[in-house]
């Protein structure tokens, strides 16, 4: 009894903020003033409060890594990598007291990092032309536009198509890009501006409180 | 020996590690992998606790000249809500979390909600409909086929499904249409795809080879 | 009719309805017409609780919704005591009516005796539509499924769908792994529900089904927790007994970790890397070795590390099932390596693996990838002279440029680094760039980022450039820092920004120390002449249109990945919020450095010329590469075309 008036409670005054916040929010977007400084508030509490949401989430990351280090679980030696790795870069940028501008953690970022995530990315260079072979294997209608499309703009964007010789293939591609790709775009994303509207209304509304979850 | 040169030679053997990965999955790779999630860890880690956190909570327990202390208070709320947040590290169904949650929430809908309309579904809309210019069959085609192509692949989507997941059949002459638009759109989106995965390549192996050079 | 429960364990509650002939006195199924012994017709359930005319009027899913909501009632002690006597009571009138009329329970020994006193009536509505079989099987435990002359499945059929219906396996047929996990939930006479629900009620499904935070989550984010469910399989393939080896060691992890042994059956073995068939002749590998220091994860189990065979009868599962899942969930060959084998099964030695491995890698994968290795280095190593490079694609590039010129020398500039490693490729020869041009016209900005990696790139590239440029750190530029939030970031700024980010990101001071913010003219997004936004994807890109440019009016210019150039098209010049200008790509950012140089805007700093120009060539090559690799993937389908229809 006593749970279910508690968890009453909970639902209500979520609601009751939610519909606050909501509304002062969404008035300070269109306007200026009072309601655009209340909603500049709130947008700046939405903000240390990501900051601690997304602690929770790293935190809980690290947690698991060093229970399976603690555990000698599988592939623990790549958790202690993980976990000393983060260690080490936070430390440096405690203790030398400048945060990320540390030099130290400028030369992590700098040599650690950025070559780490540019090598990672540019595996995708090798496994895009692999399935370019093998799109065809599905012998759909589609699949041959999309390498048509995909071949006459690889071909366009090359370098070595600003010769004047290969200008009918620019051309092309610029057409191609300014008005049926142009479309394709545009309806995806205006798609997505009405899933953002609709489901933006039902979290204002209430209907949705994923935040009770 | 100075830190750049030492730098380098790190980046190198790392960038060599992810390559590694063409071979198939190995101890390199997954220590690489390991690397990058702690390296990325740590900085995010610093980051909001250097650029979010402690200021959010020097405001509070070390105000500038100036600040009133309903400022003070206010500038505590978000805290407060964040330390209950933080709860979800030991106890991952904390209710009292709910209301910071909320907030980040509510206030970022109402945001979205308020961008997908003024930045997106206004503009969007207004640029589809161009007047037609009879003198220039260029431009007459490509503007009949934006419209018809955004109509076309808007109606790709779920909207005006029925119950049942039929359509109506000028609907779904509507959507077939939209359907190959979308196909010549990920085609052009492969196209150009391409050309930044192997730009990344690229730069790697420019790296790789200056370093041997 | 009669409604009553019965209590086991104190957590598992069900209730049986049936109905009582007046002639015989056998007791019979709630939905029967006539007495399965003697064929009178059985007396009609009386409806005392009126159920609205709006709600379905079938009276199994009465019985469901009735237990749903009576689950509760058996978390209260008194209900439980009261039940229990009652139960007690039940089973002694049961032994009684047994002794008394042994025929009764021969001729419905599916259905228990009548309890003496109903806990509660229930009503009945249309009582036509008979429930269907498994909602049977949960009320009356006993029962069997009636059989329905559409019915697909036979009943050895469904015990092998359901095991959990048919009870305990005869002895001398061990149940098949999963259920074998969960035998000690059915052997404490749940009969009727699958293991996997046992011990458990139906609000309590429901409303687990609806909370995650309390479900025991696990670590391994490719364990998908479907070790618990019963695999459903059609019987449309012939169920054949095959000999499987149980292994303890990873039953009992499995057990902790909550996941199903996964085998791959034949018909998938086609998917796997390809064995050939001599390789299927390779003898079995020898037992792994049981010491538990030789492999990470070992328990010391010793000889119950022994296989144990087993008759498990199984049939090929359809493709989509939980079984094809969690078999292409796990590498076959990381399983056949991994799996302690029995005499019995034949396995491809590792030799043969790495054989087959290599075989299958080079063809046509690594083949592909060996030739855009050795392209790419040969053309970076010779640097071929293929002439000046006149980059295309980049029409905007002098619309981005005068778009800076504009901007009045007493305004400063936003310079947005929402960028990461993975485009530094690209964005860092942008990014050099764009801060060149801006210290090249000795305009002061600032940089901001949504995106956490973005301030160490813009530290990086405005160092690099600042000194070529007499720049100062503090008086002429700043960089503020991360902000996370996406929407909430951007809307904090737009007021305040210094009450948002109050310390930079270089040194960690007070924005209001530098001289840069002391004028006092920078305090909002609407006292920049211009944002440039360095983007590397979409989402940041529509974020800054619709969170600043739609509200402030400021003009946004944007230099992207080429990947973006079409995903940031729409917004190029539309009435309203919008960009004004958009660069993109290597080739972008080399004719930009062209432009200024053009103008006597000395650009040639970090990223010279020559380099992008010997990246560019080498994308000629690599792009011309890709549009081969496309054509070969038309003629390799004409020519299966062409075989095909030879064939």
């Amino acid at each position: 009894m006593l749970s279910r008036i508690t968890s009453r409670l909970l639902l209500i005054s979520n609601l009751i903020l939610a519909y606050v916040a909501g509304v002062v929010t969404l008035i300070g977007f269109f306007t200026r003033g009072t309601f655009a400084d209340l909603g500049g508030m709130l947008a700046q509490w939405a903000v240390v409060l990501v900051a601690f949401a997304l602690l929770v989430g790293l935190s809980n990351l690290i947690k698991v890594h060093i229970g399976r280090v603690m555990q000698r679980g599988e592939g623990w030696p790549y958790s202690l990598v993980l976990v000393g790795s983060a260690l080490i870069v936070l430390a440096f940028g405690l203790i030398g007291g400048r945060g990320p501008g540390d030099p130290y953690v400028a030369w992590m970022f700098q040599w650690i990092y950025q070559p780490l995530g540019a090598a990672i990315f540019s595996l995708l260079a090798f496994f895009l032309t692999t399935a370019f072979f093998r799109a065809l294997r599905m012998h759909s209608a589609e699949a041959i536009v999309l390498l048509i499309v995909a071949l006459i703009v690889v071909i366009a964007q090359a370098p070595f198509s600003a010769a004047p010789e290969l200008n009918i293939g620019v051309q092309i591609k610029d057409w191609l890009m300014d008005y049926p790709v142009l479309a394709g775009i545009r309806a995806i994303i205006l798609g997505v501006a009405f899933g953002t509207i609709g489901i933006s209304l039902r979290v204002l509304s209430g209907f949705d409180r994923p935040y009770m979850e | 020996m100075n830190e750049t040169f030492i730098g380098s030679i790190v980046a190198g053997l790392l960038t060599l590690m992810v390559f590694s990965y063409l071979i198939g999955a190995n101890p390199l790779w997954r220590i690489a992998q390991s690397l990058l999630v702690g390296v990325s860890v740590g900085y995010v880690t610093l980051l909001l606790l250097t650029q979010v956190i402690a200021p959010q909570v020097a405001k509070v327990v070390a105000p500038a000249t100036g600040v009133s202390n309903s400022q003070q208070l206010l500038a505590a709320v978000p805290l407060a809500l964040g330390l209950l947040l933080l709860l979800r590290i030991v106890f991952p169904g904390a209710w009292p979390s709910q209301l910071g949650l909320n907030v980040v929430v509510v206030v970022g809908s109402a945001l979205a909600l308020g961008g997908a309309l003024a930045g997106t579904i206004v503009p969007q809309t207004l640029d589809t409909m161009r007047p037609l210019h009879f003198d220039n069959p260029y431009t007459l085609v490509g503007d009949i086929v934006l419209v018809l192509g955004v109509i076309a692949a808007l109606s790709y989507f779920a909207f005006g499904m029925r119950p049942n997941g039929n359509r109506a059949a000028p609907l779904t002459a509507l959507s077939t249409t939209g359907r190959w638009v979308l196909v010549v759109t990920f085609g052009a989106i492969l196209g150009s795809l391409a050309t930044t995965f192997y730009a990344a390549l690229i730069e790697r192996l420019q790296f790789l080879i200056g370093l041997v050079i | 009719m009669n409604n009553y429960f019965i209590i086991h364990n104190s957590y598992f509650i069900i209730s049986i309805m049936d109905v009582t002939c007046l002639n015989c006195g056998t007791t019979n199924r709630n939905t029967s017409r006539f007495c399965a012994k003697c064929g009178e017709e059985l007396p009609r359930p009386q409806d005392n609780t009126q159920q609205s005319e709006d709600s379905l009027n079938l009276p199994w899913l009465q019985g469901v919704h009735e237990r749903a909501v009576k689950q509760t009632g058996g978390l209260n002690p008194n209900v439980l005591a009261e039940a229990e006597a009652r139960m007690a009571a039940q089973a002694q009138a049961k032994k009684q009516e047994t002794l008394q009329t042994p025929q009764a329970e021969d001729a419905a020994p599916e259905t228990p005796a009548s309890p003496a006193t109903p806990l509660q009536t229930r009503g009945t509505g249309a009582p036509d539509e008979p429930p269907p079989d498994w909602v049977v099987g949960i009320l009356e435990p006993g029962a069997k499924p009636q059989a329905s002359p559409e019915q697909s499945y036979e009943p050895e059929e469904l015990d092998h769908i359901m095991p959990w219906l048919s009870g305990p396996p005869e002895a001398g047929i061990e149940a098949p792994q999963g259920a074998q996990e969960t035998q000690h939930t059915e052997d404490n006479g749940k009969p009727g529900l699958p293991p996997w629900l046992s011990g458990m009620t139906v609000q309590e499904t429901l409303q687990s089904s609806g909370t995650g935070a309390e479900r025991d989550v696990p670590d391994d984010p490719a364990n998908l927790g479907m070790g618990e469910l019963q695999p459903f399989v059609p019987p449309d393939a012939p169920e054949q007994v095959v000999t499987e080896p149980i292994d303890i060691r990873q039953a009992s992890k499995r057990k902790r970790a909550g996941s199903t042994p996964e085998t791959v059956p034949d018909w998938l073995k086609p998917l796997a890397p390809r064995i050939g068939k001599d390789e299927q002749e390779v003898p079995p590998l020898p037992p792994l070795p049981t010491e538990p220091s030789t492999r990470f994860g070992l328990e010391p189990t010793g000889s119950l590390l022994a296989p144990i065979e087993r008759n498990v009868p199984i049939r090929p599962p359809r493709p989509g099932s939980v079984e094809t899942l969690a078999a292409l969930l796990h590498a076959p060959t990381g399983e056949v390596l991994q799996r302690p084998v029995s005499a019995l099964e034949q396995t491809p030695s590792q030799g043969a693996l790495r054989r087959v491995g290599l075989r299958g890698w080079l063809l046509p994968d690594g083949l592909i990838y060996l030739v855009i290795l050795a392209l790419l280095v040969a053309v970076l190593l010779i640097r071929p002279p293929f002439g000046e490079q006149n980059a295309p694609a980049a029409g905007d590039v002098i619309d981005f440029y005068n778009v800076i010129e504009l901007v009045p020398a007493d305004r400063p500039v936003l310079v947005v680094y929402d960028w990461d490693a993975t485009r530094s490729a690209e964005m860092s020869a942008l990014a050099d760039a764009v801060t060149r041009h801006l210290m090249a016209r000795h305009l002061h900005f600032m940089t901001v980022s949504t995106v956490p990696q973005g301030p160490g790139f813009a530290q990086a590239v405005t160092d690099a450039a600042k000194d070529d440029y007499g720049y100062q750190y503090g008086i002429n530029y700043l960089v503020l820092g991360y902000l996370p939030g996406n929407e909430a970031a951007l809307s904090s700024l737009f007021n305040d920004f210094s009450s948002a980010l109050p310390l930079d990101y270089v040194n960690g001071h007070r924005l209001q120390t530098y001289s840069l913010v002391q004028s006092g003219k920078l305090t909002s997004l609407r006292d920049f002449a211009l944002i440039i936004t360095l983007a590397s994807d979409e989402t940041t890109l529509r974020n800054w249109i619709e969170q600043v440019s739609a509200r402030t009016g400021t003009q946004v210019i944007a230099a992207v990945p080429q990947a973006l150039e079409p995903l940031a098209r729409p917004y190029k010049n539309v009435p309203g919020a919008g960009l004004k200008a958009v660069v993109s790509g290597q080739a972008g950012a080399l004719r930009y450095i062209q432009q200024m140089t053009q103008r006597g805007q000395d650009a040639t700093g970090h990223f010279k010329t020559s380099k992008l120009a010997d990246r560019l060539n080498a994308q000629s090559v690599a792009q011309i590469l890709v549009a081969l690799v496309i054509l070969a993937a038309f003629v390799n389908m004409g020519m299966r075309r062409i075989l095909r229809r030879e064939a």
